[in-house]
C-alpha cells in the first residue's frame, strides 16, 4: 500500500468535483497546458508514447545481437549509449524497451481500473452485504505491504510481463475501488441524483449519465498518479529479480540487471534509469496538472504578482492626511480608495473611488447586492487584503488617524492589534475547529502584552462574561464545534474586542444566525459599542437591520458609493435609483434578513461595466438620457446627504 | 615516547624469540565482508562457504583438507579398515577439550556422529554419511563406524567440515542457538553473532592443536548487495572481501591498498541435459556442445572468471582420481553439419532451459548467451531465467516429469564418488538427466567398493572418459573464485570449495 | 472502550490475512526441503528431509499449528536456523524500525519545511525548485537512488560507511534515502493543504488579533494541515515497512525486510508466513495509531467517534 496510498492521500478529490469539471475535453487541455507543469508533463508523456509506438522501430541496431568482443562499451557513435554484457546495443534496447516498460504501466493501471472502478461504484450504488465484502476484501489486501504482496502473485505465478502486470494492477485495485466508492456515494447524495431516482430512472441510466462523468475526472487523476507508482512497483520486482523475462529488454530489469556495474560501467543503469525516473516523472507531472484543473480545492493558476504590480504599488500616497475635521480624529477614514483583484489578465477593479469618514462611537452601514466590491472593501480597511491577490492602486486608509497601506509587517500587527477588530460573517469557520476557545481567546489577549498566565485567563474569562457567555470558565477548555452558532459569533465577537479596539469591523455578522439570535447579537454590538465607544463598520444587505442598527449607511453598487448619509435619511427617502430600488425591494415588516429579492436586470460584472454611470443599464430614469452615457455621475450633497446621480433631485418623493 | 618504543622492542624481541620457541601471539583484527548470510554454524544443517569457514575455524574434524584439498589428519591419528571393510576405526589425539571445558574424546566424537545420523535431528547431510553406519565408541581414543555399506571414500566424507565434531551436550543444552555459538575444540570461538550482519571469532583459549590462533579476532561483515560490499574495501572498511564480481575487479586492482586473488573453484557450471527425445541423439548433444564459444563467454562475460571445461569435475575433487581431456572447439559450422546429419533442418528444433538467477557468476546472461549460441547453429531456443524457488524445484524434478529441455547447475561435490555416482548412476534419486549406461554403472559400483588407490584411479578415469564422450551435458567451465584482498593480509588461502581458511593468516 | 473495539474488528480481518498468508506460501514454487538437501540429494533424502520439516502433515493440521505458533514461539521456528521465528523477527526489528521512524521523522520535517516554503513562495524561485526535487523525489526507483548515494556519499566522499548496521553512522545514508519519498509526499501535501487552509477565515481572525504572519501559519494553518498529514504518515509508515524488502538488501542493513527476501528465496515458510503476518498485524495498529493521533489532534473526529 505504500506508493499507490501516497496517490490515493493525494488523488482522491472530494465529491465537488463536478461542480467546476471542464465542460469540454479542449477546455480540459486549455487548463493543463496553461501550467507549465501540465505542458512539459503532457510534452514528456506523448514523447514516451510516440516512443512506446515508434521506438521498435527507430533501434539503429539488433536489441538482441550479442558480441562478446564488445561487452561493455562505453557510449560511442556506433552505440551511442554504450553496449551491455553481452555486447549488445543500450540505445536499441532502451528504445524497444519502452514498449514493454510503458506497456506494464499502461497495463498494471487498466487492470486495477477495470476491476476497481466497476467494484467501487456498485459498491456505493447496492451498499449493503456487497459493499461490507468489498471493503472486508480491501482492508485484507491493504494489510499487505504492496510490494511484497506483488511479490507474492509473481512468485506463484511465474515472472513474466503479464504476470508483473496482473501483480502492479492488482495491487492498485482497492485504490480505485476505495475512491470510486467515496466519489459514486458522494454523487449519488447530491440531491438531483436523488430525484431522478425518485422519479424511476433506471440505476444504470443514472450511473452512466450522471456517476460516470462526474467521477471521471477524479478517477484520470487518479489514474495518472498511479501510473507513476507503478511504473516504480514493476521496477522494484525487476530488482528483485521478478520482472520481465530476459533478454526482452524493460527498462526495471535493464537497471536492475545493470545495478552490479554502477561503479564500473555507470552508463549502463545511467540510462535506464533516467529513462524511468523521467516516465515517471511526466506522469506525475500530468497528474498534478489534472489535480489542479479537477480539483476545485487545490489552487488554481497561482496569482503571480510582477514586478509592475509592486512598483504600483509603491504609488499609493502613504498616510491619508488625516482631514482636518477639527476637534476628534475619525476612526475611519477612506479617501479616494481604488482596489483591484491581480488576475492573469491584469488588474480587475472592484473598488473605485471610495471615501469614508467613521468617527467614534458611530456605526455605519454599508449595503449593497454581492459583487458591490463592499466585502473588498471591508477586508482592505481590515488590512486583511493579500497583497498578492488584492492590490491598493489608489487612495488612502487611515484608522484612528494611522494609515493602514503601505506599512510593514510589524507596523501592520500592531496596527490590527490595537485598533482593529473583525467580525466576520460565518464564526462556524472563523473559529480554528482545532484549538480550543480559551487558547484562540488568550492568543488575542496576550499579543503585545506581557501578561501572565493567570492575567490572561483572567481576561478571558471577562471578555466571555462581556459577550454573554455564562459559565465562561468551563467554556475556555470546549472547542469551537461544541458551540451554538449564536455563541460562536459571541466568542469571535470576543476575540475581536480582546485588545479593546477603536475600530470592530462586522461583515455580515448575523447573515447565517437565528432572527432571535441575529437580535441578541446585535444588541451585544449595541450594547458594547455604547460601553466602550469605539466605532463600528457593517456590511450587510439587510435593509432592516441597517434601520434598526446603523447611525449612518453608505450604499455600494459596482464598486462606488452611490449614496451616503445618515441611516434614518436615507432609508426614508433614497434619492439614487438603485438605492430607492433597494429599498422598495424590502418589505416594512421586520422580516428575518433574506437575500435582497431581485432588482430588475443583472448584477453589472466587475471589469465589463458600461461606460459612464454604471447603473445605467438597469435605470428606470436614464430613460436614454446621454449625460447617464456619458460621463459617471460623482458624489455630491443632496439632501444632506451624498448621492452620486446627475438626477438625484428626481428621487424626492 | 622514547620508554614506549623501548617496550615496542622488547615486545617485537619477545615475539621472535617466542616464535621459535612456542606459539606467537595472536596479533590484530581481521576484517571480512561476505555476500551470504549464514543462518547456521551447525554442520548438520549449514550449507554455505562462509560458515564452512567458521566451522573450519572453530570445529575440528577427525581429518581436514588442505587448501588444495589434500586429505589430512586433523583428531584422527590413525586409521583403518576391518579385514571385510565393514568397520572403519579411528584412533584420536587424547587430552583435547571443547571450548567450554568439556572433554574431547572418543565417546564425544561417537556423540557427534550419531547425532548426523539420527533422523530425529534432520540433517540435510543424513543422506550422504547414510553410509558410515553407526559410531561407537571403544574406550578414550578410539571410535569405530560399523559401515551401513562399504564406502572406500570415507576419508574424504570425514574431512569435509559437515563431519566436524561437535559437543552434542551443549547441542542438547543450547538448543538452536547452538548454530550460532557452536561450542567446539578448534583454534576460534564464535564471540557473538548478530544475525543478518556480523559475527566475530576470537581465539579459543582451549585450543590445543597444530593450527593455534594468529588473530586477536576476525569480523564478518554481511554485505549481499555487490555494490556495496566493494564499497567497504575500497573504503578500507574490511581487509577481505569474497564473490567480487568480474565488472568490479579492475577497480578494485587499481586500488593502492588491496588486490584481487584468483583461486580456482570445485564449482564446474553445466547445462545438464534432461536426455529425452532429440537430445537422446549423440550427435544432437554433440553439435550443442560444440555451438557453444566458451573461452569468449569466459572472457566477455565472466570477465575471466571461469576456466574453459576439461572434463566433467571441477578441479580440487580428489585430483588423484581426475582425468582431464582436451577442451571442446567451438564450432559453429560443425555443429551444423551434425545437426543436419542427425535429420534436423534450421529451425525445427525447439529447446527450452532452466536458468537460475544470482546462483552462480553471471547466470542469467549465461543462459541468455546460450541460447544466442543455439539460435547461431539454428536452434530455437528459450533461455527461462526463474527466482530460485523455482528453479531448485525444477533441476530437482524426476526426468519424466520435465518440460524443459536442460537446466544450469553448478556442481561442487564432496569427492569423485559422490559425484559421479549421484549423476551418473542409472536410477539413483539425484540423476536428473535420466543418464544411464551399464557399463558406468558397473564401474562405479566397483569404484565404491574398492579401496586401493590404483584401482580407484583406473575406475574412476574410465567413468569420466565415457561420461566426457556421451556429453550428457552442456559442459562449460570451472568457476575461477575472486575475492578482494587487502596488502595488510598475508597466508589468507581459500581451498577449492570456497572455503576461506584462517590457518596462517597474519596482518601487516 | 474505543481501542479494544477497533482491535477485535481488525481480528477478522487478521485471521483472513493469516489464511492467504499460510496457503499463498504453499503455492509459491520451491520445495523447502529440496532447497535445504541442495541439487545434489536424492529423493529418499529430500523425502526424509520433508519429513522431518512436516511438510508432509495435511495442510489444515499445518495451518493449526502456525496459528498454534502464534501462542508458543517455541513450536515456530524457522527451517533454516531452527530458531524460534519470534527471536529471529526481534533480533531484526529494531534496525528496520530504525530506519523506517528515522526517514518519516525526518521526511516529516523536511517535508513540512518545504510545503511551509512552498505555500508561502507561491510562484516563486523556491517553489519551482521544490516541485522539481519532490516529483524527482517521487519519480526515482529508491535502489538506484540508494546505490547511487552509496557511490557518491560512501565511496566517493567517504562520509559514511558503505553497508551494515553496526554503528548509528551506518544508518545515515539509508535514512536519508527512504525519506526522499516522505519529504516528497508531505512537502506536496503540506502545501496543498496550507494553501487551501489559507483561505479559511479563521487565519484572517488570527491575523485579525495582531499575531505576526508566521505565527499565523504556525499555531493555526499548519496545525490543521498535520491532521491530514498524520493519515499519509501512517501509510507512508506502512510503506516504508513494505519498502525494507528492497532498502535492506541496498544497504545491507539486517532487518526483517531482508530477512523476508532471504527467506522466500530459501522457501523458509515460518518465517515468510510469520512475518507478513507481522507487517498486516503492524498496519493494523499503525491504523488504529493514526486514528487516535488524528483524533487528538481534530477534536472534531471525537464527538464523531462518540457519536458513533
Amino acid at each position: 500500500m505504500t506508493a499507490a496510498m501516497d496517490t490515493m492521500a493525494l488523488g482522491a478529490t472530494p465529491p465537488r468535483a463536478e461542480a467546476r469539471t471542464p465542460r469540454s475535453r479542449w477546455l480540459t487541455l486549455r487548463r493543463i497546458v496553461s501550467q507549465p507543469k501540465g505542458a512539459i508533463g503532457l510534452a514528456l508523456v506523448l514523447g514516451y508514447l510516440l516512443l512506446a509506438i515508434f521506438g521498435p522501430m527507430l533501434a539503429p541496431l539488433d536489441p538482441f545481437k550479442q558480441n562478446f568482443a564488445q561487452t561493455l562499451k562505453p557510449p560511442s557513435a556506433l552505440h551511442w549509449f554504450g553496449t551491455d554484457q553481452l555486447g549488445r546495443d543500450v540505445f536499441s534496447r532502451i528504445l524497444l524497451g519502452a514498449r514493454a516498460t510503458l506497456g506494464v504501466g499502461v497495463g498494471g493501471v487498466a487492470f486495477a481500473f477495470l476491476v476497481g472502478v466497476p467494484l467501487g461504484v456498485l459498491a456505493a450504488w447496492r451498499r449493503g452485504w456487497f459493499d461490507a465484502i468489498v471493503m472486508r476484501a480491501i482492508d485484507v489486501m491493504l494489510s499487505f505491504p504492496d510490494i511484497v504482496f506483488a511479490l507474492a502473485i509473481v512468485a506463484i505465478l511465474g515472472a513474466n510481463t503479464q504476470n508483473v502486470i496482473i501483480a502492479v494492477g492488482v495491487v492498485s485495485i482497492p485504490i480505485f475501488a476505495r475512491t470510486a466508492r467515496a466519489v459514486t456515494l458522494s454523487i449519488l447524495a447530491e440531491p438531483y441524483v436523488e430525484g431522478l431516482s425518485s422519479l424511476g430512472a433506471r440505476p444504470s441510466r443514472i450511473i452512466l449519465r450522471h456517476v460516470l462523468p462526474n467521477i471521471s475526472g477524479t478517477l484520470l487523476t487518479l489514474s495518472t498518479l498511479l501510473f507513476a507508482s507503478t511504473l516504480l512497483s514493476a521496477s522494484g520486482l525487476g530488482f528483485l529479480g521478478l520482472g520481465t523475462q530476459p533478454p526482452f529488454p524493460e527498462w526495471g530489469t535493464m537497471l536492475g540487471e545493470a545495478r552490479s556495474y554502477i561503479r564500473s560501467h555507470p552508463h549502463l543503469a545511467t540510462f535506464p534509469g533516467l529513462f524511468l525516473a523521467g516516465s515517471a516523472l511526466a506522469f506525475n507531472l500530468l497528474g498534478d496538472a489534472l489535480r489542479t484543473v479537477y480539483d476545485p480545492t487545490s489552487r488554481g493558476v497561482a496569482p503571480r504578482r510582477s514586478w509592475l504590480d509592486r512598483l504600483r504599488r509603491a504609488k499609493v500616497a502613504p498616510a491619508g492626511a488625516p482631514a482636518g475635521e477639527g476637534d476628534a480624529v475619525p476612526a475611519l477614514s477612506v479617501r479616494g480608495l481604488r482596489l483591484a483583484f491581480r488576475t492573469p489578465a491584469g488588474l480587475l477593479e472592484v473598488v473605485r473611488g471610495v471615501d469614508l469618514t467613521l468617527q467614534a462611537g458611530r456605526t455605519l452601514a454599508v449595503v449593497g447586492e454581492s459583487g458591490s466590491g463592499k466585502t473588498s472593501l471591508l477586508r482592505a480597511v481590515a488590512t486583511l487584503a493579500t497583497p498578492a491577490q488584492v492590490a491598493v492602486v489608489e487612495g488612502s486608509i487611515a484608522v484612528g488617524g494611522e494609515s493602514a497601506v503601505g506599512l510593514s509587517p510589524a507596523a501592520l500587527m500592531e496596527l490590527r492589534r490595537r485598533k482593529i477588530g473583525v467580525v466576520f460573517q460565518d464564526a462556524a469557520s472563523a473559529l480554528n475547529p482545532v484549538l480550543t476557545v480559551g487558547a484562540q481567546l488568550a492568543e488575542a489577549v496576550r499579543i503585545g502584552t506581557d501578561l501572565d498566565a493567570a492575567a490572561v485567563r483572567a481576561r478571558c474569562v471577562a471578555l466571555l462574561e462581556d459577550v454573554g457567555i455564562s459559565d465562561p470558565e468551563r467554556r475556555l477548555a470546549m472547542y469551537p464545534h461544541q458551540f451554538s452558532g449564536g455563541m460562536k459569533q459571541r466568542i469571535v465577537i470576543a476575540i475581536a474586542l480582546a485588545q479593546d479596539p477603536q475600530l470592530l469591523l462586522a461583515d455580515e455578522p448575523t447573515s447565517a444566525l437565528d432572527v432571535t439570535i441575529q437580535q441578541q447579537i446585535l444588541a451585544l454590538l449595541r450594547d458594547i459599542q455604547r460601553r466602550r465607544g469605539m466605532a463600528i463598520l457593517i456590511v450587510t444587505h439587510d435593509l432592516n437591520l441597517v434601520a434598526r442598527f446603523a447611525d449612518d449607511v453608505a450604499v455600494m453598487y459596482a464598486g462606488s458609493l452611490v449614496e451616503a448619509g445618515e441611516a434614518a435619511a436615507v432609508l426614508r427617502s433614497p434619492l439614487h435609483p438603485y438605492a430607492q430600488a433597494l429599498r422598495s425591494s424590502v418589505p416594512g415588516g421586520s422580516r428575518r434578513g433574506a437575500p435582497l429579492p431581485a432588482i430588475a436586470g443583472e448584477p453589472p460584472m466587475v471589469g465589463s461595466l458600461p461606460g459612464g454611470c454604471a447603473f445605467r443599464p438597469r435605470c428606470e430614469r436614464t430613460r436614454g438620457r446621454p449625460e447617464c452615457a456619458a460621463r459617471e455621475p460623482a458624489a455630491r450633497p443632496v439632501d444632506g446627504r451624498l448621492v452620486a446621480c446627475h438626477f438625484a433631485e428626481e428621487g424626492r418623493a | 615516547m622514547e620508554k614506549l618504543r623501548l617496550v615496542r622492542y622488547a615486545a617485537v624481541l619477545a615475539g621472535v624469540l617466542g616464535s621459535t620457541t612456542a606459539m606467537a601471539a595472536p596479533e590484530g583484527v581481521l576484517r571480512v565482508a561476505v555476500g551470504a548470510d549464514p543462518a547456521t554454524f551447525d554442520p548438520a544443517f549449514n550449507d554455505l562457504p562462509v560458515a564452512n569457514a567458521v566451522d573450519l575455524a572453530v570445529l575440528e574434524g577427525l581429518f581436514r583438507l588442505d587448501p588444495k584439498n589434500n586429505i589430512q589428519k586433523n583428531l584422527a591419528t590413525d586409521y583403518g579398515f576391518s579385514a571385510d571393510g565393514k568397520v572403519f576405526t579411528v584412533k584420536i589425539k587424547t587430552g583435547k577439550k571443547f571450548s567450554n571445558g568439556d572433554p574431547l574424546n572418543a565417546e564425544a566424537v561417537a556423540a557427534s556422529f550419531n547425532r548426523l545420523l539420527d533422523e530425529k535431528v534432520g540433517s540435510i547431510y543424513r543422506g550422504l554419511y547414510a553410509s558410515l553406519g553407526v559410531a561407537k565408541a571403544v574406550g578414550e581414543d578410539t571410535v569405530e563406524f560399523h559401515m551401513a555399506e562399504p564406502n572406500g571414500h570415507v576419508l574424504m566424507l570425514l574431512a569435509n567440515t559437515a563431519a566436524s565434531i561437535v559437543n552434542v551436550k551443549a547441542v542438547a543444552q543450547m538448543g538452536a542457538e547452538y548454530g550460532r555459538k557452536p561450542v567446539g575444540s578448534g583454534p576460534y570461538m564464535v564471540e557473538k553473532f548478530i544475525g543478518g550482519e556480523s559475527f566475530r571469532l576470537v581465539p579459543n583459549p582451549t585450543y590445543s592443536g597444530d593450527y593455534p590462533a594468529t588473530l586477536k579476532a576476525i569480523d564478518f561483515t554481511v554485505a549481499p548487495e555487490d555494490g556495496a560490499r566493494m564499497a567497504l574495501l575500497e573504503t578500507g572498511g574490511v581487509d577481505v572481501v569474497e564473490r567480487v564480481p568480474p565488472e568490479s575487479m579492475p577497480a578494485i586492482n587499481a586500488l593502492k591498498t588491496a588486490k584481487v586473488i584468483n583461486p580456482p573453484s570445485m564449482f564446474s557450471i553445466n547445462m545438464e541435459l534432461v536426455l529425452r527425445g532429440p537430445l537422446k541423439d549423440a550427435k544432437v548433444r554433440k553439435a550443442l556442445n560444440m555451438a557453444i564459444d566458451r573461452q569468449g563467454m569466459a572472457e566477455g562475460i565472466l570477465g575471466g572468471l571461469g576456466t574453459p571445461s576439461v572434463g566433467m569435475v571441477g578441479p580440487g575433487t580428489q585430483d588423484e582420481l581426475r582425468r582431464t581431456f582436451p577442451p571442446i572447439k567451438f564450432d559453429p559450422e560443425g555443429a551444423k553439419k551434425l545437426l543436419a546429419e542427425a535429420g534436423y533442418k534450421p529451425g525445427t528444433l525447439q529447446l527450452t532451459m532452466t536458468c537460475p538467477n544470482g546462483r552462480y557468476i553471471k547466470d542469467a546472461q549465461v543462459c541468455q548467451a546460450i541460447a544466442g549460441s543455439f539460435e547461431n547453429i539454428g536452434v530455437k531456443a528459450t533461455a527461462n531465467v526463474v527466482d530460485r524457488g523455482t528453479w531448485s524445484k525444477v533441476v530437482g524434478l524426476d526426468p519424466a516429469q520435465r518440460t524443459d529441455n536442460m537446466g544450469m547447475v553448478g556442481r561442487a561435490t564432496a569427492g569423485m564418488d559422490y559425484t559421479l555416482f549421484r549423476l551418473f548412476k542409472s536410477g539413483v534419486g539425484a540423476n536428473r538427466t535420466g543418464y544411464s549406461n551399464p557399463k558406468v554403472d558397473d564401474l562405479l559400483a566397483e569404484g565404491r567398493r574398492v579401496t586401493d588407490p590404483a584401482k580407484q584411479k583406473e575406475i574412476y578415469g574410465e567413468v569420466q572418459e565415457i561420461v566426457w564422450n556421451d556429453q550428457p551435458f552442456i559442459f562449460l567451465w570451472y568457476q575461477t573464485q575472486a575475492l578482494g584482498v587487502s596488502n595488510k593480509v598475508q597466508g589468507l588461502e581459500v581451498q577449492p570449495n570456497e572455503t576461506l581458511v584462517f590457518d596462517k593468516v597474519t596482518l601487516k | 472502550m474505543f481501542i479494544p473495539r477497533r482491535l477485535a474488528q481488525a481480528l477478522p480481518t487478521l485471521f483472513v490475512v493469516s489464511l492467504l498468508v499460510f496457503f499463498f506460501m504453499d503455492m509459491i514454487p520451491g520445495d523447502p526441503a529440496q532447497m535445504l538437501a541442495g541439487p545434489a540429494a536424492t529423493d529418499e533424502e529430500v523425502q526424509s528431509i520433508r519429513e522431518f520439516l512436516g511438510l508432509n502433515q495435511p495442510l489444515l493440521t499445518r495451518y493449526g499449528l502456525f496459528l498454534k505458533g502464534l501462542w508458543d514461539p517455541s513450536i515456530a521456528t524457522s527451517f533454516r536456523t531452527h530458531r524460534p521465528v519470534a527471536v529471529e523477527l526481534a533480533e531484526r526489528l529494531p534496525n528496520t524500525l530504525i530506519v523506517a521512524i528515522g526517514g518519516l521523522a525526518l521526511g516529516l520535517v523536511v517535508g513540512t519545511v518545504s510545503g511551509v516554503v512552498c505555500a508561502l513562495r507561491q510562484g516563486g524561485f523556491a517553489e519551482a525548485i521544490i516541485t522539481v526535487l519532490t516529483l524527482t523525489g517521487i519519480s526515482m526507483p529508491i535502489y538506484w537512488l540508494g546505490l547511487l548515494c552509496i557511490w557518491f556519499f560512501a565511496v566517493y566522499l567517504g562520509w559514511v560507511p558503505a553497508a551494515g548496521a553496526s554503528t548509528p553512522m551506518h544508518f545515515v545514508l539509508p535514512i536519508l534515502v527512504v525519506a526522499t519519498r516522505p519529504t516528497a509526499m508531505f512537502s506536496r501535501l503540506i502545501t496543498a493543504s496550507l494553501l487551501e487552509a489559507m483561505s479559511k477565515d479563521y487565519l484572517d481572525t488570527a491575523r485579525a488579533k495582531g499575531l505576526s504572519e508566521t505565527r499565523v501559519i504556525v499555531s493555526h494553518a499548519l496545525r490543521n494541515s498535520l491532521v491530514a498529514a498524520v493519515s499519509v504518515a501512517g501509510v507512508q509508515f506502512g510503506g516504508m515497512l513494505g519498502g525494507s524488502v528492497v532498502t535492506e538488501t541496498v544497504f545491507g542493513i539486517p532487518g526483517v525486510g531482508r530477512l523476508l527476501v532471504d527467506a522466500v528465496s530459501r522457501a523458509d515458510y515460518p518465517v515468510v508466513q510469520y512475518t507478513i503476518l507481522m507487517f498486516a498485524i503492524f498496519f493494523v495498529l499503525i491504523n488504529l495509531a493514526t486514528d487516535l493521533l488524528t483524533q487528538w489532534l481534530d477534536p472534531r473526529t471525537r464527538e464523531e467517534r462518540r457519536a458513533a
